[in-house]
């Protein structure tokens, strides 16, 4: 579960204040998937960084139960140089999970061949978010975050990364930030929109993008 | 399809004790992994550095200014310095190393400086003994060593780099041009620390100023352990702790406050 208790959060820009949180009050079930939906800028990645800890809010809290994943597809969480595996292995001893497990997993799901044992600097970002979407699932989270990374590789990729994360989510939840639809519908039961600083939780994830929609409409007139 | 792997459903435990040694077996493996010798390096360059002292002062002067070996009276000197310097360097830099690894909500800040420090520490220690033990297996010294003041010295002088690295992590984090400053001011660090000489060498004028060097403090100490007929009478633990304590208390406080600003930049 992820209650947002009196959340507020801003940036000062050259246009003035901008608010990505004014007084948000709103609870994220346990164990769904909810779609995070809102406009370019509305504040999503900043919104995925203050559930993930990695950015505080300006006032009010964020209270979470079970464990949380980082934002997978969060640019800049590799080490660029250390390898693929080196990183894997980084990462299995912080989340306390077999080291061997998580590599023969992310090696396989990940196909990134011989690639593995090289810098992870010598990546296209392909590659890059095929290896954090294998580490992240790799890992038995309670709520995962991830941010634009099912979109990535081809489509057989893609319907692999879609089959183990619905297996995921059958015992975990998650918040995906994602601008295709046909993903959000693919893989989210629930879904919220964040617009101007107000964040709306809808049960039903079709009511949800027929508000982000609407929205986007009223900009677009 | 492999398996994933197998579900702990409760929270890990000891979540700081494994980012740091995660982060300590990472350093390890990219510090000295990639060179070709490894870890033998962090030996031989300062044994390098003690014979070129040792040699070049043999020929300048006729004796050290305690017991009969040169290279005995160098190491002691150099090494105890060596671990300040290093210290320091390697704490100063924690932040910038482990950024990357920063980005992963479960590694703290604290946990980066912590690890520096510990694997720096035990790699700083060993160095020194292994030197130190070279020299005694090869060299007559005539050395009685007393194991107190060489602990207490090396204590001394590994928080003074912690607790000076810490807040030059934070002013050099803060504004960069304060490690160009740092540069200049500390120049002659190497000088003003008591390697190449001790304090009672030194006229009044001269001694009253170096008095504030808490490295000039650890590195009489340590030689206080060597050298049975020295004992370093200027030498006060209370300031020399107190001074890198509060360094360390002040780094804490800020880096707090400041470490998300220094990583940003």
């Amino acid at each position: 579960m992820i209650r947002f208790e009196n959340l507020r959060k801003g940036f000062w820009t050259r246009d003035g204040p901008k608010f990505v949180a004014r007084n948000v009050n709103v609870v994220f079930p346990s164990g769904v998937s909810v779609a995070l939906l809102g406009r370019n800028g509305a504040g999503k990645s900043t919104m995925m960084r203050m559930i993930s800890g990695s950015v505080r809010p300006d006032s009010g809290d964020i209270h979470i139960t079970g464990s949380m994943s980082w934002p997978v597809g969060f640019a800049g969480s590799f080490h660029g140089d250390l390898s693929g595996r080196q990183n894997v292995r980084f990462i299995a001893r912080v989340y306390a999970v077999d080291t061997n497990d998580l590599i023969d997993f992310v090696e396989d799901f990940s196909e990134l061949g011989a690639h593995f044992d090289l810098p992870v600097r010598s990546y296209s970002s392909g590659m890059k978010s095929r290896l954090a979407f294998g580490i992240s699932i790799g890992i038995p989270f309670d709520t995962y975050l991830v941010d634009e990374v099912t979109a990535v590789g081809d489509a057989s990729f893609r319907r692999k990364s879609r089959a183990i994360f619905r297996e995921r989510m059958r015992q975990a939840g998650s918040v995906v930030v994602t601008h295709s639809m046909n993903e959000v519908r693919a893989l989210c039961t629930a879904g919220a929109v964040l617009e101007d600083g107000e964040l709306t939780y809808f049960e039903d994830v079709a009511d949800a993008i027929a508000q982000h929609q609407s929205n986007m409409a009223a900009v677009a007139n | 399809m492999t398996k994933t792997p197998s579900a702990h459903r409760k929270l890990p435990r000891l979540t700081a004790l494994r980012s740091i040694v995660a982060l300590m077996l990472r350093e390890m493996g990219s510090t000295y992994g990639d060179s070709p010798g490894g870890y033998i390096w962090a030996i031989l360059q300062p044994m390098g550095m003690i014979a070129m002292l040792s040699l070049g002062f043999s020929l300048l002067v006729k004796s050290p200014s305690l017991g009969t070996s040169f290279i005995l009276f160098y190491a002691t000197g150099f090494l105890t310095y060596n671990i300040y310097m290093e210290m320091m360097k390697k704490v100063a830099a924690a932040l910038k190393y482990s950024r990357a690894m920063l980005a992963y909500p479960r590694v703290l800040w604290l946990d980066a400086i912590i690890a520096r420090f510990t694997l720096n520490l035990l790699t700083l220690l060993t160095v020194f003994c292994v030197i130190i033990t070279i020299i005694l297996m090869t060299f007559t010294t005539r050395t009685v060593i007393t194991i107190q003041p060489i602990v207490t010295g090396i204590l001394m002088v590994a928080l003074t780099g912690a607790g000076v690295g810490m807040v030059n992590c934070l002013l050099g984090g803060l504004f960069p041009v304060w490690q160009i400053i740092w540069k200049i001011i500390t120049r002659p660090m190497f000088l003003a620390s008591g390697v190449l000489f001790i304090y009672e060498d030194m006229p009044p004028l001269v001694q009253d100023i170096l008095w504030w060097n808490p490295v000039m403090h650890a590195t009489g100490w340590v030689r206080t352990g060597f050298y049975p007929n020295y004992y370093a009478s200027y030498v006060s633990l209370e300031y020399t702790f107190g001074f890198a304590l509060s360094m360390i208390a002040i780094g804490l406080l800020f880096l707090q406050t400041y470490h998300k600003k220094i990583l940003h930049r």
